[in-house]
């Protein structure tokens, strides 16, 4: 049974690597690059029309139909940069396997929790660690200043976070 | 009562208090020992924040057009059914099918394959027939923008990437 | 032993009323159920009337999608309709429902039909209720804080192995007992307890802090 199914896979790989070309017919024309902009589902929410954007709104009852604007106007209301940021940064978590994103969003989670001044000490190490290229940001991270400074489970999230940064 | 988390009935016991399920008499019981027991009182507050943290995940409607869908996909195989019971009159009664599907899945990959690269057919590839995007992955990307914002990063970054001043 | 016949501990009358309605609503599933072998489509109409809200809610919470999770229902009651010329009354309608939506909602996360991770959650309340705010409108800052709680519940069960989950969600929402959870996962009792309280060891630390 598992060779029989072997088979079906094999099929599939031989005829979606063939060319027509091979067999003297036109060669498919190649589909274009595509753009470097990150494409976030809310963008394709916004380049919806706006009858098809009303569609989806009204399958949500209507206080979280309210709450969904609200949230999306806040994010639309970003400066252009600070959207873009949080694109990449977006985009970088999606790209992570699976059991990494959950990770990080654990982390994500866990400091939000923390108190607020930790919040801010740790925002500061993270925002002294975007610019940096991977190998200082590794470097920085293995530090004994960056150990002192943090405790263990706040290591562990600046560690994950430190994932999502935009590469330098 | 002894130690529920000693004696190893703990689990089952501190489970069915976060969910009320006790009856009054093994509750009293319960709540006497853990007034005791600081090891048992932690994890039955655990237990019940759990359960009150799990409630407040809310259920969702359901479509107004379930069940004739529902009806619509049985209605459709009832049509179907004619047919492959005609067939079966016609093929030796202890027939298997197992070799013939993936046999017949791998002709029918071959013919897909060939004819997804085939010019003519190549708008059916177009953005018109991409997945429909739900709601929800819009609801989920403006969780994930929310959690990315409070690490304020963006600012930095924004700093890092406009143009020297001279 | 009370007047009605049935034997009870001397506890409140809602527990007498509770078990009387829990037998009677299982003799009614048979009672439809044995009337759609029938070929009586109309009860076959009353049986999705009183589980579909239960399988879809149950799968929705499995898959973690409402898309996937209405499909996958539907899918279910093909199957019972399928059956039901082999219908016998011998198991209880509701066990047989959950065994083949979770066999099911199991196969869609292992086959990661739930597509990508961004394909989550819908996070409406189920009409008829309505989340209950103290004073007026919820400002900003409660919104927040009910968003990030409710993500956490989302991701603290997504992050548990399926079949964990799936006894979870069956013992949590559905008020299943150990015995029907058993059955419909076929596998002892004891599994099913240790099933579960691996799970709500795990949901303990995700989400104690919560309180």
């Amino acid at each position: 049974m598992r060779l029989s199914w072997l088979s079906v896979a094999l099929a599939l790989v031989l005829g979606l690597t063939a060319s027509p070309g091979a067999f003297g017919g036109p060669k498919a024309p190649k589909p274009p690059k595509a753009a470097k902009n990150v494409k976030t589902p809310i963008d394709e929410f916004m380049r919806m029309s706006p009858e098809e954007q009303q569609k989806a709104l009204n399958r949500l009852p209507p206080e979280q139909r309210r709450r969904f604007q609200e949230r999306l106007q806040r994010f639309n209301q970003l400066p252009a940069a600070q959207q873009q940021t949080l694109r990449n940064m977006y985009d970088r978590l999606n790209q992570l396997p699976p059991e990494r994103q959950q990770a990080v969003r654990r982390s994500m989670n866990q400091f939000s929790r923390e108190p607020q001044d930790r919040r801010q000490a740790m925002r500061q190490e993270l925002k002294g660690l975007a610019p940096l290229p991977a190998e200082d940001r590794q470097a920085r991270l293995a530090s004994p200043e960056f150990r002192e400074k943090f405790s263990e489970k706040e290591q562990g999230i600046i560690r994950d976070m430190s994932d999502v940064l935009p590469p330098r | 009562m002894g130690c529920p988390v000693e004696d190893g009935t703990g689990a089952e016991l501190i489970v069915a208090y976060g969910a009320r399920k006790l009856d009054p008499e093994q509750e009293s019981e319960l709540e006497r020992h853990l007034t005791l027991c600081p090891s048992c009182r932690e994890l039955a507050q655990a237990q019940r924040a759990v359960w009150s943290a799990l409630d407040a995940w809310p259920s969702i409607a359901v479509s107004p057009n379930f069940d004739q869908l529902v009806f619509h996909r049985i209605a459709n195989e009832q049509q179907r059914t004619p047919f492959t019971g005609w067939l079966r009159r016609w093929l030796p009664a202890r027939w298997s099918w197992r070799p013939v599907v993936p046999v017949g899945a791998a002709c029918a990959a071959l013919i897909a394959a060939f004819l997804l690269k085939s010019p003519v057919l190549q708008p059916l590839t177009s953005s018109e027939n991409q997945p429909k995007l739900q709601i929800e992955q819009v609801e989920h990307a403006l969780d994930d923008m929310d959690m990315l914002k409070q690490l304020g990063v963006e600012s930095a970054s924004e700093k890092a990437h406009s143009p020297e001043k001279i | 032993m009370n007047p009605d016949g049935i034997d009870t501990p001397t506890a409140q009358p809602s527990w007498n009323t509770r078990v009387k309605d829990t037998i009677r609503s299982l003799e009614r599933d048979a009672e439809l159920m044995l009337r759609v072998r029938d070929g009586d489509q109309a009860s076959f109409g009353l049986l999705l009337e009183r589980h579909r809200g239960s399988v879809i809610h149950f799968l929705y919470r499995m898959v973690q999608s409402r898309a996937v999770a209405e499909e996958l229902a539907q899918e279910v009651f093909l199957r019972v309709y399928r059956s039901r010329s082999s219908y016998e009354p011998s198991a209880k309608f509701t066990t047989w429902l959950f065994r083949i939506a979770t066999h099911l909602g199991l196969n869609s996360i292992r086959d990661g039909r739930k597509e990508s991770r961004q394909e989550s959650l819908d996070q409406e309340t189920s009409e008829g209720t309505v989340r209950q705010v103290a004073d007026g409108a919820p400002n900003v800052e409660q919104e927040l804080v009910y968003e990030v709680k409710l993500r956490e519940v989302r991701q603290a069960i997504e992050s548990l192995p399926a079949k964990q989950r799936a006894a979870v969600l069956m013992h949590k929402y559905d008020e299943l007992e150990y015995a029907e959870i058993a059955s419909v996962l076929s596998c002892s009792e004891s599994a099913v307890k240790s099933l579960l309280f691996r799970a709500y060891e795990h949901l303990r630390l995700r989400l104690a802090h919560l309180a």
